[in-house]
């Protein structure tokens, strides 16, 4: 057998691994897509007129301790905290974490909530970098800010944990906007099951949204391609990949954005890991992990109607440091935990959820990219005829199409947040235009921050924010 | 071994059902966008007007003399409409003529015991094909007649709701709701008795759902049993502390501590016949409803096995206070669980309990850090005898005791002012 052929039966056999690959991909997710319409549904009809109002003037409502990172964040920081403080719930207490920034986020918070310096007994239960200064707000008795030096979101968070004394911690980012009864609702599960650790709600981007004082009054789908592409990839996400997920073997991400836990779990599991750049990703395995370990069931759910809205990048190089960073973070996290992989010990989380991770999530890009690098050498020398393809290029573009149409349909029927024909045609649009350029460029992202990790290259890079006001 | 893209065939025909499938999912979101539509279309045309009309109408328009300025009777409030231009409206019978006006919402005025309106205010007959506001509210879809219902109902009480009861029984809403509650499907009975809570309404049936197979309609009738505190309801209600489900027992707790003092003596009993994990439930109501009453029970719990009765017995006797209470918190400072001995202490500090300050003062140097911590806000609680101890423990050679003395000392939060040293 000539070289030539050798080197035919090897793109041949390829051709069957890709094949297969997608056939595997594509039922795991048809199998996502069929639960989460399942719990979407469920979910409407638990939640349909629910008096949340209820757990709001409870005095048995457990106490809640929103922890927020900032760094350099003076853009946003003020209408930030500002939409936390008038969150409805009883006993909320806000932990604004400064971690060292440059800009002027700490004199800002100073000035408008009239901090003064305080001196409160509080336990180092987990690591974090030593606090400068503590100091409580005259005007609003439950708004905690701590400075201290610069270490990392990891370690902010940590800083806030060991401050926080809610019996649950919402984490989340200093540009997040959470809707107002965002949080009663993400609440329901802690008080639904003992067992849960921690639950995550729905991050959608503000980008193209009308913001006023600190709330989302008006949701549009984004002008910019950009920005646009990413609305269908958060709904695609998080609404069937993540919902998904809480029927067939929980979560394994609580977004940092928007996610919340009991303390004593965070606690009992060491806080957030300072040497991971997926953080909200390392201490959910890390949480349930343990769970296994101890043999406590400990379940991670999502909850798609709270929401939380953030904004996205809007240039090619911030986005592109951002998914190089996810991958990145998915690849350490993969590794670290890698001993959860096909590890029955694990049950449902080692043999599914885990899995999933590795060869739908981590591995997708590389045996995208290679699909991508072999097709013109297999149409070079004729092993396959074009027609076909075209046909298969139409097959897997509608493959993707049906998912995330599916996903906008479920979105729309639960929530129906856009109203108007032009922002459903616009997503619409964007969804039609996703596949030609800007997968690719994920592609390359993702891959590049795998290279990264094994060249030992981590780091968290600036997000520029324009400010929320400006959303329109 | 041959490609496996040889045969086109199958994948025209998956091609075919995805442009298929694309299709019907595209044309099922503009279908929804359009039910969407007319939805806001029905909001702004009935819901709107009648968020605006309903509160007069149930603060007792209905039946209202009509007297103009001039002091002339012009009629009855008999019904109230809202026409298609969006505008809400009172219905006027004319009792000498038997003829039907409608009066323009806008201008009417309730003074006293009738409806004032202007004495140059034209009556416009009723005209032909007139729907009156019950038969707009029936004809409405049943979840934004629903929905009409709730948003009203949480924002009123007392006579008003009565009303609005009244007004869910003539359009049939009421009925509704309670076949809801006896169907097999339970998000039916849910929603149902979600209305029904709402108005106040369903005596019947709501004490029959606090044995509900699904938690949800459980937790729901607990929701529903706080506006009726029945000696039957409240029986029910303890016995659902025991509930296996959390969201059950959480709105158990909510309800009971809602209704008040009219639960102690049954919670009394309670505590005094149960003993198993439900003491828990029962415990932590109490420690929200204090009262003297409470004192035995919880002299008693103190001795339970579990740490965590233990703890709210303690915490208990914290609320409620007096020399029992206090001699036996003392006792619990040497507790063998942490949980117990920091919450006695706390309860200590909260009772301002001076004489207990060199106890506290021995758990500074605890080996648990919360109770610590709790021994050294307790003694900040007590006053000058407790500074003065902490203030000497600062020198004490159990460099922990010496510590959290020093971290008691220093400080300092919104509520205290200034540091002490």
């Amino acid at each position: 057998m000539s070289w030539l052929e050798q080197a035919f039966g090897l793109l041949i056999a390829w051709e069957w691994i890709i094949l297969g690959y997608f056939l595997f991909v594509n039922s795991y997710v048809a199998i996502l897509l069929v639960s989460a319409a399942w719990e979407t549904w469920q979910n409407s009809l638990k939640s349909r007129w629910e008096a949340r109002w209820r757990v709001q003037g409870s005095s048995v409502a457990p106490s809640l301790s929103m922890l927020v990172p900032a760094y350099n964040e003076s853009a946003t920081i003020l209408q930030s905290v500002q939409a936390l403080l008038a969150l409805y719930y009883p006993n909320l207490e806000v932990v604004v974490v400064n971690d060292g920034s440059k800009d002027n986020t700490l004199s800002l918070l100073i000035e408008r909530f009239e901090l003064v310096r305080v001196n409160p007994i509080y336990q180092q239960s987990v690591p974090a970098r030593p606090a400068r200064g503590l100091y409580r707000s005259r005007t609003h008795p439950n708004l905690l800010v701590v400075d201290k030096e610069n270490g990392g979101r990891s370690d902010a968070l940590n800083a806030a944990i060991n401050l926080a004394t809610g019996e649950l911690v919402c984490a989340i980012d200093a540009d997040t906007i959470i809707e107002p009864e965002g949080l009663e609702r993400l609440i329901r599960p802690f008080l639904t099951g003992g067992d849960i650790v921690a639950a995550g709600g729905t991050i959608r981007p503000v980008n193209g949204c009308i913001v006023q004082r600190g709330r989302v009054v008006s949701v549009h789908a984004p002008t910019r391609p950009l920005a646009g592409f990413q609305v269908v990839e958060y709904i695609r996400a998080f609404l069937f990949g993540r919902v998904g997920w809480n029927r067939l073997g929980g979560n394994l991400i609580v977004s940092g954005a928007f996610g919340m836990f009991r303390r004593d779990a965070l606690v009992a599991k060491g806080g957030y890991e300072k040497t991971c750049i997926c953080e909200d990703m390392e201490v959910v395995v890390g949480i349930r992990r343990r769970g296994y370990e101890q043999g406590i069931s400990q379940r991670v759910v999502y909850i798609p109607d709270p929401v939380g809205w953030t904004e996205v990048p809007e240039s090619r190089r911030v986005l592109g440091r951002q998914r190089d960073r996810w991958h990145n973070g998915l690849t350490d996290v993969i590794w670290r935990h890698h001993r959860v992989l096909f590890n029955p010990c694990y049950g449902v989380m080692g043999m599914v959820v885990f899995p999933y991770y590795l060869l739908v999530e981590w591995l997708g890009p590389f045996v995208e990219a290679l699909g991508l690098l072999i097709l013109p050498i297999i149409l070079l020398y004729d092993l396959v005829n074009v027609p076909f393809a075209i046909l298969f290029f139409l097959f897997a573009y509608g493959y993707g199409l049906i998912l995330s149409i599916s996903s906008m349909l479920l979105e729309e029927f639960s929530f129906h947040r856009h109203e108007t024909l032009r922002d459903r045609l616009l997503l619409v649009i964007w969804t039609l235009l996703e596949t030609f350029g800007y997968r690719q460029l994920t592609v390359y992202w993702r891959i590049r921050g795998a290279w990264n990790f094994f060249r030992g290259r981590s780091e968290w890079g600036a997000m520029e924010r324009r400010g929320f006001e400006t959303k329109t | 071994m041959t490609s496996p893209f040889a045969d086109p065939a199958l994948l025209w025909l998956i091609v075919e059902i995805e442009v298929a499938t694309i299709a019907g999912a595209l044309a099922l979101l503009f279908a929804h966008g359009y039910y969407l539509h007319r939805e806001a279309n029905l909001r702004r045309e009935i819901l709107a007007p009648a968020r605006q009309l309903l509160p007069a109408v149930l603060d007792g328009t209905l039946n209202k003399s009509v007297v103009d300025t001039d002091g002339n009777r012009r009629g009855v409030v008999r019904d109230f409409t809202w026409g298609s231009d969006g505008e809400p409206a009172l219905v006027i019978l004319d009792e000498d003529s038997q003829s039907s006006f409608l009066l323009s919402f806008s201008a009417e005025r309730k003074v006293g015991d009738v409806v004032l309106i202007g004495a140059s205010q034209k009556l416009v007959p009723v005209p032909s094909g007139f729907r009156s506001g019950a038969e707009l509210l029936r004809a409405l879809p049943e979840n934004l007649r629903i929905l009409l219902f709730i948003d009203f109902g949480r924002s009123i009480s007392g006579e008003e709701k009565g009303n609005l009861r009244s007004l869910a029984q003539n359009t049939g809403v009421l009925a509704n709701a309670e076949a809801g509650c006896r169907s097999l499907w339970w998000w039916r009975r849910l929603h149902s008795l979600r209305l029904l809570t709402v108005l106040h309404a369903g005596e019947d049936i709501g004490l029959s759902l606090l044995s509900d197979k699904n938690p949800l309609v459980r937790a729901q009738a607990a929701e529903w049993a706080t506006d009726h505190p029945e000696p039957e309801v409240i029986k029910r209600l303890l016995e659902l502390l025991g509930d296996p489900e959390s969201l059950c027992r959480f709105y158990v707790e909510d309800s009971l501590l809602r209704m008040g003092p009219i639960v102690v003596d049954r919670l009394v009993e309670y505590l005094n016949t149960h003993i198993g994990k439900e003491i828990e439930e029962a415990l932590k109501v109490s420690v929200g409803l204090p009262s003297p009453q409470f004192l035995e029970p919880a002299l008693s719990l103190v001795k339970h096995e579990n740490p965590a009765v233990r703890t709210l017995a303690a915490s208990l006797l914290g609320s409620i206070g007096g020399d029992q209470a206090v001699e036996t918190l003392r006792d619990l400072l040497k507790d063998t669980s942490a949980e117990v001995r920091a919450t006695a202490a706390s309860a200590l500090g909260r009772l301002h309990y001076w004489p207990a300050s060199s106890e506290l003062a021995d758990m500074l140097g605890d080996p648990d850090w919360y109770v610590r911590r709790n021994a050294g806000y307790a003694l900040r609680a007590v006053g000058p005898p407790g500074i003065l101890v902490l203030r000497q423990s600062t020198n004490n050679r159990n460099e922990l005791a010496a510590e959290m003395a020093r971290d008691a000392l220093e400080f300092s939060d919104i509520t205290t002012g200034a540091q002490l040293t």
